[in-house]
C-alpha cells in the first residue's frame, strides 16, 4: 500500500454496490446527524483481511467522501498514516486484539455525560438491559492516541462489545459497520435514559443496578 | 475441575480393557470438551494414512461442561472420529437426552479403540463400564435396539446405537439416540459399526455441578430471555420446525433441486414447514432442556415417526424432485430406523438420479419417484443391489459410472439445502469447511439471506472472508461446550463466554472463547494437511464455479470462489497454500 491510497474504488463490497468509502461514510454521516460525532471529531473503521480502512485525519463526519478514507495495514504502518486519523492506532489494537470487524468510534453527549458521572453504567431501558446488561466506563490519563488507551480500550473490549471512555465517548465493534452503528446508538440510548432517570430523582422501579454489576 | 466429570473412559474393543483415566486438565483448559477434546485426541493418537474403517481408528463421544447443566439445549454430544466418507477429521453431534445420560455416568469423554471379535454393546453406569454381547441385536433397526436394551436395562436408560446401515458399513451410516435424533454426518454409523459395536447404554446418576451456581443460574436467565424474545427460536422454529426455512430459501432461489441444477422447487410449499404443521403434525418434540423444541412427532397415512426437518426436505424432497410429503416422510423414518444420514443418502440419490437421466446409470431411477426412493434407502442399508455403491456415498458413486461432476460434495460429504450461487459466502464456508460441505460450521446464509445480525449482499463474493471466519471460529467453540446451533439466533459469544465461566470458575473473555475455536480450526486443518489434502480440496463442485443458475433472483449467478478463498487464507493467517503458520500456531498454543 502506498502512501494516500485510496480504496474508494473497489465496487460490490458485501452491502451492495456501495464501496468501502460509502459504507463509512453513511454511518458517520448518520452518526453527525444524531449529533453523537461532532464536526470533524469521531471516527470509524472496517477491517479487510490484514487492510483497515479509516477516516482521514481532518475530514468533517458529514462529508466523507472516496478521497477521505484511508487503506492501512493492521500490522503495521505504512506511509498512509500521514492521512490517517489520530485513533488510528487504537483501531488497529483493536482489530489485532480481538475478532472485531468494524469499529465505531463516536462522541454522543449523554455517554460522555454518564462516563463522567459513573465508574460503570447499568442499563435501564429495555434493549439495553437485553443487549448490553453493563457499560464499564475505562479511565486513562491521556485520551487521544494513547498507549494507555490502547490498552485498555483493547483490553475492555475483550469482554464487552460496548464501552465508554471517560469524557472522551464510546468505542462499539461488530462484525458488521450496522451492527457497531447499532451497539453506538443502544449505548446513547441507554446512557440517556439512565441520566434522565436519575435527573427525575425518583429512582427507577425497574433498577437493576446490583443484578447486572456481576455480568 | 468444576463443571467437567473430570474423567474419560478408554475401552479397548480387540483386547476387551476399560481403563478410566483422570480427565487431563491441561487438554480440558485449551480444549474445553466436545468437539475440541475429541479433535486434540484424535490429532495427538492417530497415525496418518490409518483405515477409517480399521480397528486402528478411534470413535471418541465427548460431552461438554455445560452438557447435562440447567444452561439451554445443553443435551448435546459430540462424536469425533477419521471419517469413512471423506478422510478428514470429523465431528457430527447429536441433541435428545443421551449426553446427559453420558456425563451423569460419570465421564466426559469415552474413548473407543480396536474392534469387537463379536457384535457388543457397552453399558455405562455410574463410573463403570462392561462390554457385552449384542449378538441378539445384530440387524435390528435403532427403534428397536432402543426397545430391546431398555427391556433389558431399564425405560430410563438412554442408547445411542447404529442400525443395518452402520453394521453393514454403509459410509454414510449415523449413529442415532432416542429414536431420531441422529449424530448423522460423515459416516460415524459405519465406524461404529466397523468396531463390531451396536449401541451405547447410558444410566448414571451423577449431576454435573457448576462452579458459581447463583451467577450461572443469572446468565441462564438472560440467556433464556434472549431465546424467548427472539423470533426464530420463540416462534418460527416451534411452529413450523426447521422447514420453516423451505419457502423461505425457495424464494430467494437458494433452495436447491434436482441436484442442484435448479435453485427452485415447484412443490416447495408441499414439503414446507406450514405443510408439516397442517398435513403430518402430532406433535412437537424438545431435546433436554430446550425451550426451542423443533423436532416434528408425525405421522402420514401409513407410519408414524419423526421428521421430516429442512435438510431432509431438501435432500430427500426437492432435490430428487419428490413433492409428495408422505413419501419425504417416509424415506425419512426409514433413514431414522436404518440409521442413515438423510443429506447424504438424499445427495446420492440425487446424483444417481442424474446419472440415469445422462444415459450412465442403467438402472431406472427417475426423478420425483418416491417409491423408488425408499426401496433404494433399505437398499443402501443393507448393501444389496445398486444399494451397494449408493453406500458409498455420491462421490464414489460418479465416479463409478464415469461422471464425478455428477456427485454434489465437498471433500466427500454431500451438499446441505442451500445453493452457493445464491449466497456465496456461504460457497466460501463449504469449500474451507474442515469436514466437507457443511452449513454448521459456518453458516453465512443467516446474515446473507436471513440477515443475522444485519443482512448483506448475498451475491457479492468480496470481503467475505472475515465473516465466514468469525462464524467458523464460533460455531467450533459452541460444539466445544456442546449446545446447540440455534441458540445463536439470539446469544452470542459473549453469552456463551460468560456460561462458561459460571460453569467452570475459569474465566474466559468472549474473545477467549473466540481464540478456542480458532485452535479447534487449526488443528483440525492440520489434521487434514497431515492426511494429504491441499488447497485444491477447498473448493466447489464444478457446477457452482461455471454453471450459471437459470432462473429468478439468482439467475446468471456462479460461485466466485479464488478471490474468497486467497482472502480468506490471507485472513486466518495461513500461507498461500493455506497452511497456518508457525505464527499464528504460536498465537493459538498450538504445540
Amino acid at each position: 500500500m502506498k502512501a494516500g491510497r485510496l480504496p474508494g474504488s473497489s465496487p460490490n463490497w458485501i452491502y451492495g454496490d456501495a464501496s468501502v468509502w460509502q459504507e463509512i461514510s453513511k454511518f458517520s454521516k448518520k452518526l453527525h446527524d444524531k449529533g453523537f460525532m461532532v464536526s470533524h471529531s469521531g471516527n470509524l473503521s472496517i477491517r479487510c483481511g490484514d487492510k483497515m480502512y479509516i477516516k482521514r485525519r481532518g475530514a468533517a463526519c458529514d462529508e466523507i467522501g472516496p478521497e477521505d478514507v484511508i487503506e492501512t495495514d493492521i500490522e503495521g504502518d505504512t506511509g498512509s498514516i500521514v492521512l490517517s486519523s489520530s485513533e488510528t492506532d487504537v483501531h488497529r489494537a483493536i482489530y489485532k486484539s480481538t475478532s472485531a470487524l468494524a469499529v465505531v468510534h463516536a462522541h454522543p453527549p449523554y455517554s460522555i455525560v454518564c462516563s463522567l458521572v459513573y465508574d460503570e453504567v447499568i442499563p435501564m431501558d429495555a434493549e439495553g438491559d437485553y443487549m448490553l446488561h453493563k457499560i464499564p466506563v475505562v479511565t486513562v490519563e491521556k485520551l487521544s492516541g494513547s498507549k494507555e488507551l490502547e490498552a485498555k480500550v483493547c483490553e475492555t473490549l475483550k469482554s464487552y462489545k460496548g464501552i465508554l471512555v471517560r469524557g472522551h465517548g464510546t468505542f462499539a465493534i461488530g462484525k458488521l459497520m450496522e451492527e457497531a452503528y447499532h451497539l453506538t446508538c443502544m449505548l446513547e440510548a441507554s446512557c440517556m435514559t439512565r441520566y434522565l432517570v436519575d435527573l427525575t430523582g425518583l429512582g427507577s422501579k425497574r433498577d437493576k443496578t446490583t443484578e447486572y454489576k456481576a455480568w | 475441575m468444576i463443571g467437567w466429570m473430570g474423567f474419560s473412559v478408554d475401552v479397548d474393543l480387540s483386547r476387551s480393557t476399560i481403563t478410566w483415566r483422570e480427565l487431563d486438565e491441561g487438554v480440558a483448559g485449551r480444549f474445553v470438551g466436545g468437539r475440541g477434546y475429541g479433535v486434540k485426541l484424535i490429532y495427538d493418537e492417530l497415525e496418518r494414512g490409518i483405515d477409517p474403517l480399521s480397528e486402528r481408528n478411534l470413535l471418541i463421544f465427548a460431552t461438554g461442561p455445560l452438557t447435562g447443566s440447567m444452561a439451554p439445549t445443553s443435551g448435546r454430544y459430540s462424536v469425533v472420529t477419521k471419517s469413512p466418507l471423506t478422510g478428514t477429521i470429523f465431528d457430527a453431534n447429536s441433541g435428545g437426552f443421551f449426553g446427559p445420560a453420558l456425563k451423569a455416568c460419570g465421564l466426559d469423554v469415552l474413548i473407543l479403540r480396536g474392534r469387537a471379535s463379536n457384535p457388543v454393546y457397552l453399558n455405562l453406569t455410574d463410573r463403570s463400564a462392561e462390554v457385552l454381547g449384542a449378538d441378539d441385536m445384530w440387524g435390528k433397526d435403532t427403534h428397536e435396539t432402543k426397545n430391546l436394551i431398555q427391556c433389558r436395562h431399564g425405560a430410563d436408560a438412554k442408547v445411542a446405537c447404529i442400525g443395518p446401515a452402520g453394521e453393514n458399513i454403509v459410509r454414510i451410516a449415523a449413529i442415532v439416540n432416542d429414536d431420531d435424533r441422529a449424530a448423522a454426518r460423515g459416516g460415524v454409523g459405519a465406524v461404529m459399526g466397523s468396531k463390531n459395536l451396536k449401541a451405547i447404554v447410558a444410566k448414571g446418576r451423577a449431576k454435573p455441578s457448576v462452579a458459581d451456581p447463583d451467577s450461572f443460574g443469572f446468565v441462564v436467565k438472560e440467556c433464556n430471555k434472549l431465546l424467548d424474545q427472539n423470533p426464530v427460536t420463540s416462534k418460527a422454529l416451534p411452529r413450523f420446525g426447521t422447514a420453516v426455512l423451505v419457502n423461505v430459501m425457495n424464494e430467494v432461489n437458494v433452495l436447491p433441486s434436482k441436484n442442484f441444477q435448479r435453485s427452485n422447487f415447484e412443490g416447495a410449499d408441499n414439503i414446507s414447514g406450514e405443510s408439516i404443521r397442517k398435513r403430518l403434525l402430532i406433535r412437537q418434540r424438545a431435546c433436554f432442556n430446550c425451550g426451542i423444541a423443533c423436532g416434528r412427532v408425525t405421522r402420514t397415512v401409513r407410519e408414524r415417526g419423526e421428521g421430516p426437518e429442512y435438510e431432509t426436505a431438501f435432500a430427500l424432497g426437492s432435490d430428487c424432485l419428490v413433492g409428495d410429503l408422505d413419501d419425504l416422510a417416509e424415506a425419512n423414518y426409514l433413514c431414522n430406523r436404518l440409521g442413515i444420514d438423510t443429506i447424504s443418502m438424499g445427495g446420492t440419490i440425487a446424483a444417481a438420479m442424474e446419472l440415469h437421466e445422462r444415459g450412465l446409470l442403467p438402472e431406472e431411477v427417475n426423478w420425483g419417484d418416491g417409491e423408488k426412493m425408499k426401496e433404494l434407502i433399505r437398499l443402501t442399508a443393507y448393501r444389496q443391489g445398486l444399494g451397494d455403491v449408493l453406500a458409498e456415498g455420491s462421490m464414489r458413486l460418479a465416479e463409478k459410472f464415469g461422471s464425478p461432476d455428477s456427485a454434489i460434495h465437498v471433500k466427500g460429504l454431500e451438499l446441505p439445502a442451500y445453493d452457493p450461487r445464491g449466497s456465496k459466502g456461504q460457497g466460501l464456508a463449504y469449500a474451507t469447511s474442515n469436514r466437507g460441505a457443511c452449513h454448521l460450521r459456518s453458516f453465512m446464509v443467516g446474515i446473507e439471506v436471513l440477515g443475522f445480525p444485519k443482512r448483506i449482499d448475498r451475491l457479492s463474493a468480496i470481503n467475505k472472508a472475515g465473516l465466514c471466519i468469525v462464524q467458523q471460529n464460533l460455531n467450533a467453540a459452541l460444539d466445544t461446550l456442546v449446545l446447540c446451533r440455534f441458540t445463536s439466533y439470539a446469544l452470542d459469544e459473549e453469552h456463551y463466554a460468560r456460561l462458561l465461566s459460571k460453569a467452570t470458575g475459569v474465566t474466559f473473555t468472549p474473545e477467549d472463547f473466540l481464540l478456542l475455536g480458532e485452535r479447534v480450526w487449526n488443528l483440525e486443518r492440520l489434521f487434514n494437511l497431515r492426511e494429504g489434502f491441499t488447497k485444491e480440496d477447498d473448493t466447489l463442485p464444478r457446477r457452482f464455479l461455471e454453471e450459471p443458475l437459470l432462473e429468478g433472483s439468482t439467475k446468471g449467478q456462479v460461485v466466485e470462489l479464488e478471490q474468497m478463498l486467497d482472502e480468506y487464507y490471507r485472513f486466518r493467517g495461513w500461507d498461500d497454500e493455506g497452511r497456518p503458520t508457525p505464527r499464528k500456531l504460536a498465537q493459538l498454543d498450538i504445540r
